[in-house]
């Protein structure tokens, strides 16, 4: 089917929602694990990828390329998260980062403890990153969404985004390996 | 172009990824349907805006179009579509008016630059690869007819409106389909010389669209809307011809 030729705008929306709910069920999953990996907050995740797809349907003339879709909605979703997280700074940080501390700290083979102790200290130190630098690194690594696409829709230059984004990966390293270290002296 | 990746963006890229993994997402039938109530509440709060704008921008035309009662000629052979017709009589002059969703694109001054311009016609696969929506070609095309090419107004937008031109094998008539999407709310109106013009409600496939036979020169335009889309076309064609080409654009 040619999805783009379905595309139906303003009040037509919910008539041709078919294409809608089509990209929506497509793509939910991924963009609320994205937003999640942002906010590591259930309840602020749910809400902010809600709000994106609103925001998207209302704002779906902007869009150029649909193949961009998602990362689009994305970004939306992840901009509405923080807003959120900025304003309810009371609720957050969330009780849903001991839950992935939990999970990742069940007995296992071998190889996966290997594997949880990597991704416990890639959460650790994402928790540690501030918002706008947690963002970049998300859009960038889940995505691998160019630095100009980023830009456009954080409505900011490409160059913005890549001095963001590199400043966030030196400080993922630095707590990356001070987490190594840190390991090191508990051994000794 | 490409852009670099070293080992540790390999690294967490793929590390983020497994994370993922184990995030568990909600139930996505449940918030689909929060946002499909939320959708249909902004919904209804856009009609209510609509109504008022047509309204308004009746308003408007009625009182701006009254001190042109004399002057203006059939020389609006618009190639517009519109969302909602408003057709007013003041003594011999037909005012056609309505509101659209097109934008800057289709504005009347937009259309007298557009005339100034060279075209360049290309063809419908070719035009289809720049756009973001399907063109339709009719499937009745008069006979010593054929398509000549595709117009495309608006190069750098993907939600541009195009222009399909067929030419008469044997002479130098043609006639015109445009076709242009909806996007952002304007208004537009056009006033003709009742003695130059015979405007009437027609039908296509159940769908009201408004004939318009300019006298002068023998030239009809059928203007009709669909819910994504605006159709105009013009030419010098016979009523039953333009009604049968505009039936056949589905």
């Amino acid at each position: 089917m040619d999805m783009q030729g379905k595309i139906v705008r303003g009040d037509g929306i919910l008539e041709n929602s078919d294409l809608f709910e089509m990209l929506y069920d497509k793509y939910f999953d991924k963009i609320y694990k994205s937003t999640y990996m942002i906010t590591l907050n259930d309840s602020i995740t749910e809400d902010a990828v809600q709000e994106a797809f609103i925001s998207a349907f209302n704002n779906f003339d902007k869009l150029r390329d649909i193949k961009k879709f998602h990362a689009w909605v994305a970004v939306i979703a992840s901009n509405k998260a923080i807003d959120m997280i900025r304003k309810n700074s009371r609720i957050y940080p969330s009780d849903q980062l001991d839950s992935l501390h939990q999970k990742y700290s069940l007995e296992d083979p071998l190889d996966l403890i290997l594997d949880k102790e990597n991704k416990l200290k890639i959460i650790n130190a994402l928790n540690k990153l501030n918002l706008s630098y947690r963002q970049v690194v998300i859009l960038r690594y889940y995505y691998d969404l160019p630095f100009k696409d980023i830009g456009e829709v954080l409505g900011i230059s490409a160059a913005a985004v890549k001095s963001r984004f590199h400043r966030a990966k030196n400080t993922l390293k630095k707590l990356l390996e001070s987490q190594k270290s840190q390991e090191g002296r508990e051994v000794i | 172009m490409k852009e670099y990746k070293d080992e540790f963006d390999m690294y967490f890229s793929e590390q983020i990824k497994k994370i993922s993994d184990d995030i568990v997402s909600p139930d996505k039938k449940r918030i689909w349907l929060k946002i499909k109530k939320e959708l249909s509440v902004s919904k209804k709060v856009k009609k209510q805006v609509w109504v008022k704008m047509v309204l308004a921008a009746a308003a408007v035309l009625l009182v701006f179009f009254t001190g042109f009662v004399a002057g203006m000629g059939n020389s609006a052979f618009a190639g517009h579509g519109f969302f909602k017709t408003i057709k007013s009589f003041f003594g011999n002059v037909v005012n056609i008016s309505g509101i659209t969703q097109t934008g800057k694109d289709i504005l009347q001054g937009q259309e007298e630059i557009n005339a100034v311009r060279e075209k360049t016609y290309r063809s419908p696969d070719e035009v289809q690869k720049m756009l973001d929506y399907e063109i339709v070609l009719p499937a009745y095309i008069p006979d010593g007819y054929r398509l000549f090419g595709v117009f495309i107004r608006d190069e750098s937008s993907r939600m541009s409106s195009i222009e399909l031109k067929y030419e008469a094998s044997n002479d130098d008539r043609y006639f015109t389909i445009e076709e242009t999407p909806v996007t952002r709310p304007t208004a537009f109106s056009y006033n003709f010389r009742k003695n130059d013009t015979d405007v009437k409600t027609v039908y296509l496939n159940g769908i009201e669209a408004t004939l318009i036979w300019f006298k002068n020169n023998d030239t009809r335009q059928l203007l009709w809307h669909t819910p994504a889309m605006f159709y105009s076309i013009s030419g010098p064609l016979a009523e039953e011809e333009i009604i049968n080409i505009g039936s056949s654009i589905r």
